[in-house]
């Protein structure tokens, strides 16, 4: 699961997405893999052993706090 | 007076032999090398595209040991990563080793925790290392002047037995399942495997993986290929090879581990602590707290702003591969006088030669300057930041 995180400097949605499980907070560079997942699991996809299963239509980020 | 001169035999065929024996281009200066820098001026520097082959690096851990179950994808030593999917209770500790053959001091060390006898047919157990698309695009492969590749390693187990393995592209359309022979238990050997070029098939050239290379611990049936031929789908090993993870109790120790473009094995190459640290902080370093009580500066300042937030920032220790994800815990901030905790991080303008984060905590005081701190006490977790750009 992901959470949005809001930049209360700037007053605006911050250009990166919080992996809840361990509270790490991932940059939207499409070079980074762990964004590279977040983008799979956007669009509904789980890695299942060595394949991508599409296991529902698409997944939601909780909203920032 | 007559003079009789005898002379040794002399084999005329088995001389003509030698002279025609290929020295390939630098055979030549190879033979008139006599001494061991002489050889290294031929053959070069920064051979090995594999980073901490000799398993020194271990950032994440420090040593200590980790128990690793099914379905687990996570690194251990550094830029080696632990794949395992299914083997339902099986398990596994992996570890840094003292255990190493002559001229190392480390190895990766497998353990099997918990033995699983029945592999299902999509379940595998794999050591691997995804090697950077710039570290090999001297390889060529993808091309017609695809070159070979020759990868080498020290491996000692408890169990002797044919062992596979496996080279694939990022996007597991291609892979070459090939096996090796561990020929007595408890013994360290060196093996050597060329892999010969592909000429087909994408592969990463830049900042992606761009050659995956796997060491299998038992593998089902759906990963299993033929050696020694590319596939065009992704094999991790090839088929009959032993399933360590059979045995309880059953070690395995990789180290020395060294790939090099063409089809020679040259010895391992050593490189300087610090040159080595320093290609694996490209993909993972972490900021550990010294365990004193007060904390101390993680040397990353910045001010305080937006209600309680401090905008804090550095360099990387070095431009890293990716902007790296951030993980913190056990961090405090400080304006001079309150010192929270730290609550919530968010990057801000974040990239791969900077550090810039914005941290939030209570009770501090706008426009001072901040500075994040470790929580140096804390002997359950230590406070530590980690920056992962891994591949």
């Amino acid at each position: 699961m992901y959470k949005i995180v809001f930049d209360k400097i700037n007053e605006k949605v911050a250009d990166c997405i919080i992996r809840t499980t361990d509270g790490a907070c991932i940059p939207s560079d499409p070079a980074n893999t762990d964004y590279q997942l977040y983008l799979k699991w956007l669009d509904g996809y789980e890695k299942i052993g060595g394949e991508w299963v599409k296991t529902s239509d698409a997944n939601t980020p909780l909203p920032a706090d | 007076m007559t003079v009789i001169i005898n002379k040794p035999g002399f084999n005329l065929r088995e001389t003509l032999t030698s002279l025609k024996r290929k020295i390939g281009i630098k055979g030549a200066e190879l033979m008139a090398a006599e001494t061991v820098s002489d050889v290294y001026s031929v053959i070069g520097t920064n051979r090995n595209k594999i980073i901490n082959g000799a398993m020194v690096i271990d950032q994440r851990n420090a040593g200590a040991s980790k128990l690793i179950s099914s379905n687990t994808n996570s690194y251990i030593l550094d830029r080696w990563r632990i794949w395992v999917y299914g083997g339902d209770a099986s398990s596994a500790t992996l570890q840094q080793s003292t255990l190493s053959p002559e001229g190392f001091i480390n190895s990766l060390q497998w353990t099997v925790t918990s033995a699983d006898t029945s592999l299902s047919s999509g379940d595998y157990h794999l050591i691997a290392q995804y090697i950077e698309g710039f570290n090999v695009a001297d390889f060529g492969w993808g091309a017609t002047n695809a070159q070979p590749a020759t990868l080498s390693f020290w491996v000692r187990s408890s169990v002797a037995g044919t062992y596979g393995c496996a080279a694939s592209n990022q996007t597991q359309s291609r892979s070459y399942p090939f096996t090796y022979t561990i020929n007595a238990a408890n013994v360290w050997e060196r093996k050597v495997i060329v892999i010969p070029g592909d000429i087909t098939g994408t592969w990463q050239k830049t900042t992606s993986a761009g050659i995956l290379l796997f060491w299998s611990l038992g593998t089902g049936s759906t990963y299993q290929g033929t050696s020694g031929i590319w596939d065009s789908s992704i094999k991790l090993t090839s088929v009959g090879c032993l399933n360590l993870m059979a045995t309880a109790n059953a070690t395995f120790n990789i180290t020395g581990v060294q790939l090099e473009v063409g089809s020679v094995a040259t010895p391992f190459e050593h490189r300087p602590y610090g040159t080595e640290l320093a290609l694996c902080q490209r993909y993972f370093y972490s900021l550990l707290s010294d365990g004193s009580s007060n904390g101390r500066s993680l040397g990353i300042t910045g001010v305080v702003s937006g209600g309680n937030t401090t905008r804090a920032g550095g360099f990387h220790p070095v431009p890293m591969r990716a902007i790296p994800t951030i993980t913190i815990a056990g961090l405090r901030q400080w304006d001079g006088s309150a010192a929270p905790s730290i609550t919530g991080i968010s990057l801000s303008s974040c990239t791969k030669e900077a550090l810039s984060i914005d941290v939030t905590g209570g009770g501090l005081t706008d426009g001072r300057a901040g500075t994040v701190l470790f929580q140096g006490n804390v002997s359950a977790s230590q406070g530590y930041l980690k920056a992962d750009a891994e591949l």
